[in-house]
């Protein structure tokens, strides 16, 4: 009895490890595709309107869960925060009335922001003897793993950014883990605390990642701006085409969050990603199609069967949601169907056979996946 | 039949050949039946008395259910055919109500596209209460409520735009509201940025940083006249019942070739459904059940469903029975039975050809 206990926590184990490195492995997929499709080859950035998102689109699609669930919030919730603050920014610098040079605490989130952001405050009250909100741990693990991924930057006060030698030693702390469990592990919430009163604050990085040009791209930018696509940034003005139709950062705030939660074993979405490399294996083999009763095959097998319909037509509501096509088989009876898959999913799998072949691993995951 | 499943596991899209074959023996399930069922299905969606492939035992012999998504939404098909007049009747109602100037029409499809999903969770949440009303269940989830608590905000803190584009709030405003409502535990904004994607049912739209409300979901709210109560008092008790008629009514003018009312009405509901993130339970009776139906009909003509699969399917806590009633009761699906002996022939003759 004991020994199939054990055996079983062992299971138990290999499959949280499996989770946690496909989630590292997703989370580095999508800076290196960032890296190349936001920067220049020597390292320069990109202006708005010049950026080629349809790899971040096909790593959005393959990450993008279905359902959203309670642990996977806390992530989208904080970079929708950032996200929507710097937007707010740029509208105002672009209308003249704040010039970039006079941003402050407002582009990004104080320790008070988050705790309002979260609906409950770092430290609980007396009764508690001031004891760390467990909630806080997991805001902190996510903090830490955007910061080492330099998605977001550290202010002393309203407009100066940690040195890089302060940088080097916060980065150095995370490198172990950015999975926080004690209160002598929360360095960025107690930086932030450390520095309210002087505006102390953490920003989406327009200063090492270019957030700005995603933001611009994705929220349009007044005419007239040198390689910038006219949109709808500017107040007032006329909707116009947008650049880029999908909400990357959601995604990728969920994927943050699924990251930090695979170790209490309350990831979502496991089952999904399975049945999504699945079908991308099989579709690849067989000219971006697979026979519907494949495709409920598929679900049925990882356990997300009630999911397969939804899937289907999950585009309609949600752009970074992969779309699908049916096609009835000419003379087939019993009549059947093939489901023509997305092109940017199974880009967002032969992403990871990119990987693998630069990390020079030849496990095929997609081997007998038929 | 000593199978799991009605249809067999490997060839779930026989569901079309094996509804055509056998919907010539159907019989319409009676209203009484429904009730009776409804009351005593009180076992989960497992319950091994009705949905299970033997069949379900009645005094006329052993029968299995099939349900699918009404006929009253046949007439949404033609929706393509009679694109152009459908989007200038859209258009005359965004002018009539002062919306036309924020509403844009240049992606047609999108206007002719009911979003499935979200009114599958307007009907969850309308489930729900629904069946707290007749006392199925104690719980009736918060959806609602909270979307009509939100609505009443929005256009209490808003500033009417001066170009005629409604009511908006300025980002700040729209941050504190979002705030006011994560302090209960709900957040509003990352579901109404993913709305984005179909405007017609997007609750906010959103112009540099004006957070505007979709003129179709405060149409919608106006046109729910008394049903509403700035309180919350009438609505939090009959907003299932109250949905349903809308979408009662919605389907009775689909019936009558009158489409555009038909997507403005649905639009509008689901514009107005703003906490589209909440509720394992309207996730479960609604979102995958409903459009387990509407998907396979709009996407492949699948009439019906067997019931048992859909249960094995679902594997929820929540008993099916008084789901498909309220379900039926409001016209969204029809429910039939086949005998169990010819469902069993259909099948085998399926295998052979």
């Amino acid at each position: 009895m004991n020994n199939n206990y054990n055996i079983h926590d062992y299971l138990k184990y290999l499959e949280l490890r499996t989770i946690f490195q496909m989630l590292l492995d997703e989370l580095d997929d999508f800076d290196a595709v960032w890296r190349r499709s936001i920067f220049e080859e020597d390292g320069s950035q990109k202006f708005p309107g010049t950026v080629d998102y349809s790899d971040l689109l096909a790593w959005s699609k393959g990450n993008s869960i279905s359902v959203d669930q309670s642990t996977i919030s806390m992530g989208r919730s904080l970079m929708t925060l950032l996200a929507d603050r710097l937007r707010n920014c740029l509208i105002k610098s672009d209308e003249g009335r704040l010039a970039m040079r006079h941003w402050d605490r407002r582009a990004g989130a104080t320790l008070t922001d988050l705790e309002k952001e979260f609906s409950t405050e770092v430290i609980m009250s007396r009764k508690y003897a001031f004891k760390v909100n467990p909630k806080w741990f997991r805001i902190e693990s996510i903090l830490q793993e955007l910061f080492i991924r330099n998605n977001i930057d550290l202010y002393w006060n309203d407009d100066t950014l940690i040195d890089n030698s302060v940088k080097r030693e916060f980065a150095r702390a995370f490198s172990d883990t950015t999975n926080v469990e004690s209160r002598e592990r929360m360095f960025i919430s107690s930086f932030l605390k450390d520095n309210l009163d002087n505006g102390g604050h953490i920003r989406l990085s327009h200063e090492n990642k270019n957030w700005d040009v995603y933001i611009r791209d994705r929220y349009g930018a007044p005419p007239g701006v040198f390689g910038v696509q006219e949109g709808n940034l500017e107040e007032g003005l006329t909707l116009g085409p947008k650049y880029l139709q999908a909400d990357l950062h959601l995604a990728y705030g969920e994927t943050i969050s699924r990251k930090i939660s695979w170790k209490n074993g309350k990831e979502r979405g496991l089952n999904q990603y399975k049945a999504r490399i699945k079908i991308c294996d099989f579709a690849t083999k067989h000219d971006g199609k697979i026979p519907l009763d494949a495709y409920y095959r598929i679900f049925f097998m990882h356990g997300a069967e009630h999911m397969a319909d939804y899937y289907l037509t999950r585009s309609v509501g949600d752009r970074t949601a992969a779309e699908f096509q049916l096609h009835e088989v000419e003379g087939s009876d019993p009549k059947s169907w093939l489901v023509e898959v997305d092109p940017g999913l199974i880009r967002w799998r032969e992403l990871h056979r990119d990987r693998r072949r630069e990390r020079g691993d030849d496990e095929d995951e997609g081997k007998g996946s038929e | 039949m000593s199978r799991s499943r009605i249809i067999p596991r490997n060839h779930p899209s026989w569901d079309y050949s094996l509804w055509e074959s056998i919907k010539s023996q159907r019989e319409l399930m009676q209203q009484e039946d429904i009730d009776y069922i409804a009351q005593r299905d009180g076992t989960g969606s497992s319950n091994e008395d009705y949905w299970t492939t033997n069949g379900r035992k009645t005094p006329s012999g052993t029968v299995v259910d099939f349900i699918g998504l009404s006929s009253n939404f046949d007439n949404l098909d033609q929706a393509p055919n009679l694109r152009e007049s459908i989007i200038e009747e859209l258009e005359r109602k965004a002018t009539r109500i002062g919306g036309r100037k924020l509403l844009d029409f240049s992606d047609s499809d999108a206007w002719l596209e009911v979003n499935w999903p979200i009114l599958a969770k307007v009907v969850g949440a309308a489930i729900a209460s629904s069946g707290k009303e007749q006392d199925f269940w104690r719980t009736s989830g918060k959806d609602a409520r909270q979307s009509h608590k939100f609505w009443g905000e929005m256009m209490r803190d808003g500033t009417l735009d001066k170009s005629g584009k409604g009511t908006y709030l300025e980002y700040e405003n729209w941050q504190e509201l979002v705030e006011r409502f994560r302090q209960h535990g709900l957040d509003p904004s990352a579901a109404v940025l993913r709305g984005q994607s179909h405007l017609p049912s997007t609750p906010v739209i959103v112009e540099g940083n004006r957070y505007f409300q979709n003129p179709i979901a405060v149409d919608h709210r106006e046109r729910m006249g008394d049903g509403w109560d700035s309180e919350g008092g009438p609505f939090h008790e009959h907003h299932g019942s109250l949905t349903f008629e809308v979408i009662r009514k919605a389907t009775a003018s689909l019936s009558n070739g009158k489409i555009s009312d038909f997507l403005w009405a649905i639009h509008g509901l689901c514009a107005y459904h703003v906490m589209r993130e909440e509720g394992l339970i309207q996730h479960k009776i609604g979102l995958h059940l409903v459009t387990n139906l509407a998907i396979r009909r709009n996407t492949r003509k699948v009439g019906c469903l067997p019931v048992p699969d859909i249960a094995k399917s679902l594997d929820t806590g929540f008993n099916l029975g008084p789901v498909l009633k309220i379900l039926h009761d409001a016209g969204l699906i029809d429910w039939y039975t086949v005998d169990v002996s010819i469902v069993e022939a259909a099948i085998a003759e399926l295998q052979n050809r």
